[in-house]
C-alpha cells in the first residue's frame, strides 16, 4: 500500500490555549509532525507605535498591558531603560522593593503554568490544587502594591508606594506557608507517572539548538544552559543577592538536562521555590530610606525625562525569559523618540519550532502550553486531508481522548 | 575545566575601535550603572559600523565569544534608517555579561541592509518585522514574508515611518471607513496567513512633487 502523503494541519487563529490568537501550520505524516510554521500577529496592537506618541510617563501605564501575567516585568525593565537613558539613579530600598514584587510575580506565573501544564494533559486536579495556592501569592501582591494584575509599582527614580511593616509581616507569613508545601508541590509534579510520561522526551530543544538559537527563559535552562539575566548582567538588588543564590537547571536536582519538557517542569517548579527564597532574602535585607529619588512628577516629567538625551537597553528576567526593551529619549522633545520591546516567547519563535519536530498530535497542546504559561485551554483544530481537500473538525473531547489514548500507550 | 577569560566592555570597546577604525558611524561609547547597596556595576556599549562593514562587525562580535542575541531595534531617524542588534556577550556567566548593541544605517534612497542570518540564525524572525515596520530590505533574509502585519495594513504603508510612508493616514481612518481592509473582522475572515514576499522598497518622491 503507498504511504499518504503529508498533509497540512492549521492551529489557529483564534485559540484559546495561547495568550495571543497565534497561528501554527504543521505539516504531518499520520500523527508525526514533519514541520511547523509559525505565524503570528493576530493580536498585533501597536503598543510601540503608541509608546512613540506618548511621554514617558504615559507609557509606563503602557508598558503594565503589553502582558497580562509579567506585567510588573515589564513595568520594571522599561523604568530601567528610561533610567539608563535619562540617567536617574533610583533608591537603594526601591532597587530592593522592585526585586521583590518581580520575584513574587514570577511565583504566580510559574503556579499558573504549572495549573494549565496540568491540565493540558488531562491532569485537572493539579489544576485545582496550584490554582488555590496562587491566589496566596496574589494576596501578598494586593498587601504590598494595591493590585492583583496590573500593580502600577514602579516609577523612574524608585517605587511609588512603600512597604509597611504590618505587610511584611502578612507576606513573612504567606511565604512561610509556601515553604511547607515545597515537598507536596515537587511530589506530585515529579513523582506522577503520568506526568512523566506525557512529558518526558516530548517538544525537546537540545543544548546546541537552545544556544544557536538564542532560546531564553526556563525552556533554556530546560536544556542545561545557564543562561539567566538576574545573574550574567544584575541590574537593582539581583547584583546584592547573586552570591547567594544559582541559575536553576535541571542537573542541581538530580535530573538530566534533556531540555524536553519534564526539564521545563524542574526548572519552573524549584524556580518558584527559589523566588520564594529570594523574596525572604530581600525582606531580610531591605534597606531603609527613601522609595524614590525624585517624588515630585511634574519636575520628573519637564527636567529630568523632557531634557533628557541618550539610549539605553534594559534586560530583565521576567517569568517566561529575558525581556529587553530599547529606549532613546531626545531633548526638547516629551515623546519617546524611539522603542523596541521584546517579550520572552518572541525570542523563542525559533526554537518553539524545532521543537514540534517528530512530535504527536496529542502532543502539539503541551508543547504550545510548554513556553507559554498565559493559556487557556485547548479549543479545536481543523485537520484538512491533503489529498481530497476535505475538512474535518476536531473539537476539544477528540483531542483529549487522543491525549488520553497516547497517556496509555494508544489502547 | 580552565577558567573562562571574560573581555570587559573597555576591552570589546578597544577591538572594536581598532579593527574598524574610519568605518564607524560614530564614536562608540559605553555606559554603566551602578545598582543596590554593593554598588554592582552592569556595563551596556554601542557600535555603529558603515553598512559595507557591518557583517564583518557581527562576526567580531561572535569571534570574541557566541553571544546571546536578544532583538533588533529600527527608527527612522530623517534621512536615514537605523537598525540596531542588541546581544549579550557572556550570558552564561556569572556577572560578567555585556549588553553589546551593534547597528548600522542606510539612506532612505537606498533602504537596504545586510542580513545577519549568515552569522546568528537566531536573527529571523525579527529581522521579518524589521521589513514591513520599516519599509527596508534585509539582503540575504532566510525567510521574506511578513511576521506581525495582516494584510489589513497594505504594502507602501510602514508603522514606525514617520516620513510619508508612516501609518497616519491609516490610524486616523481606522473607525471611520467599516467597509474598508482596515476593519478587524473583514482582515480575518479572507485572511491570507502566509502573504507572498516581503514589502517593496519605496521610491523616493522627487523633490518638491505634488501632493
Amino acid at each position: 500500500m503507498a504511504k499518504a502523503p503529508p498533509y497540512p494541519l492549521m492551529i489557529g487563529p483564534i485559540h484559546p490555549a495561547l495568550k495571543e490568537p497565534t497561528m501554527f501550520k504543521f505539516t504531518l505524516e499520520g500523527e508525526r509532525v514533519l514541520d511547523a510554521d509559525l505565524q503570528p500577529g493576530f493580536n498585533h496592537r501597536g503598543i510601540e507605535y503608541l509608546g512613540m506618541k506618548r511621554n514617558p510617563l504615559q507609557v509606563l501605564h503602557l508598558t503594565e498591558r503589553v502582558c497580562g501575567i509579567c506585567s510588573a516585568a515589564h513595568q520594571f525593565v522599561f523604568t530601567r531603560a528610561v533610567e539608563h537613558a535619562a540617567v536617574i539613579q533610583p533608591t537603594e530600598r526601591a532597587d530592593y522593593l522592585r526585586v521583590l514584587i518581580a520575584e513574587l510575580e514570577r511565583i504566580h506565573s510559574h503556579l499558573l503554568w504549572a495549573g494549565v501544564a496540568g491540565h493540558e494533559l488531562g491532569f485537572d486536579s493539579v489544576l485545582y490544587y496550584t490554582w488555590k495556592i496562587r491566589e496566596d501569592v496574589q494576596d501578598i501582591l494586593e498587601i504590598l502594591t494595591g493590585n492583583r494584575v496590573n500593580h502600577s509599582y514602579y516609577i523612574f527614580g524608585g517605587v511609588r508606594r512603600d512597604v509597611s511593616d504590618e505587610g511584611i509581616a502578612k507576606a513573612r507569613k504567606i511565604l512561610q506557608g509556601y515553604k511547607k508545601l515545597e515537598d507536596t508541590v515537587l511530589n506530585i509534579f515529579l513523582s506522577d507517572p503520568t506526568i512523566a510520561h506525557r512529558t518526558r522526551d516530548v517538544g525537546t530543544l537540545t543544548y546546541d539548538n537552545a544556544i544557536k538559537l538564542c532560546a531564553c527563559g526556563p525552556l533554556t535552562r530546560g536544556a542545561g544552559v545557564k543562561k539567566d539575566v538576574r545573574f550574567s548582567w544584575p541590574c537593582a538588588a539581583y547584583g546584592d543577592m547573586k552570591n547567594d543564590f544559582k541559575v536553576v537547571i535541571p542537573s542541581d536536582y538530580g535530573y538530566p538536562n534533556k531540555g524536553d519538557i519534564f526539564s521545563q517542569v524542574v526548572v519552573r517548579l524549584h524556580e518558584t521555590f527559589e523566588a520564594i527564597r529570594m523574596c525572604d532574602w530581600v525582606l531580610d535585607n531591605l534597606p531603609k530610606g527613601p522609595i524614590t529619588s525624585e517624588p515630585n512628577l511634574s519636575a520628573l516629567l519637564m527636567a529630568k525625562l523632557r531634557m533628557a538625551e541618550g539610549e539605553a537597553v534594559a534586560r530583565v528576567e521576567a517569568p517566561r525569559g529575558e525581556d529587553i526593551h530599547y529606549v532613546r529619549l531626545k531633548k526638547g522633545k516629551m515623546e519617546i523618540d524611539s522603542w523596541k520591546v521584546r517579550v520572552p516567547t518572541y525570542g523563542n519563535i525559533m526554537s518553539w519550532i524545532t521543537m514540534f519536530k517528530d512530535a504527536q498530535i496529542a502532543d502539539i497542546p503541551i508543547i504550545i502550553a510548554s513556553i507559554d504559561p498565559c493559556i487557556g485551554c485547548m479549543d479545536r483544530v481543523t485537520v484538512v486531508d491533503g489529498d481530497s481537500g476535505k475538512e474535518k473538525v476536531l473539537g476539544m473531547d477528540e483531542i483529549k481522548r487522543l491525549a488520553d489514548r497516547r497517556a496509555r500507550g494508544w489502547k | 575545566m580552565a577558567k573562562k577569560k571574560y573581555l570587559t566592555a573597555d576591552e570589546v570597546l578597544a577591538s572594536y575601535n581598532k579593527r574598524f577604525k574610519g568605518d564607524l558611524i560614530e564614536e562608540p561609547y559605553k555606559k554603566s550603572f551602578v545598582n543596590g547597596v554593593k554598588k554592582t556595576r552592569f556595563e551596556q556599549i554601542f557600535v555603529r559600523v558603515k553598512r559595507e562593514r557591518f557583517i564583518e562587525a557581527a562576526r567580531h562580535l561572535a569571534s570574541i565569544d557566541w553571544p546571546h542575541h536578544t532583538v533588533a531595534s529600527g527608527s527612522d531617524i530623517g534621512d536615514e534608517i537605523e537598525i540596531l542588534y542588541h546581544f549579550e556577550l557572556y550570558p552564561e556567566s556569572h556577572g560578567h555579561g555585556v549588553t553589546v548593541t551593534i547597528g548600522t544605517r542606510a539612506p532612505k534612497s537606498d533602504p537596504h541592509f545586510p542580513s545577519l542570518s549568515d552569522v546568528f540564525p537566531a536573527v529571523t524572525p525579527t529581522e521579518r518585522e524589521k521589513q514591513e515596520f520599516l519599509g527596508v530590505a534585509l539582503d540575504g533574509i532566510k525567510d521574506n514574508r511578513r511576521l506581525f502585519l495582516t494584510h489589513a495594513v497594505p504594502v507602501g504603508i510602514y508603522p514606525w515611518r514617520k516620513d510619508e510612508f508612516g501609518p497616519e493616514d491609516l490610524v486616523r481612518k481606522v473607525h471611520e471607513d467599516e467597509s474598508g481592509g482596515s476593519d478587524g473582522l473583514t482582515a480575518i475572515a479572507d485572511y491570507n496567513p502566509f502573504p507572498p514576499g516581503g514589502p517593496p522598497i519605496p521610491k523616493k518622491k522627487t523633490e518638491g512633487g505634488d501632493a
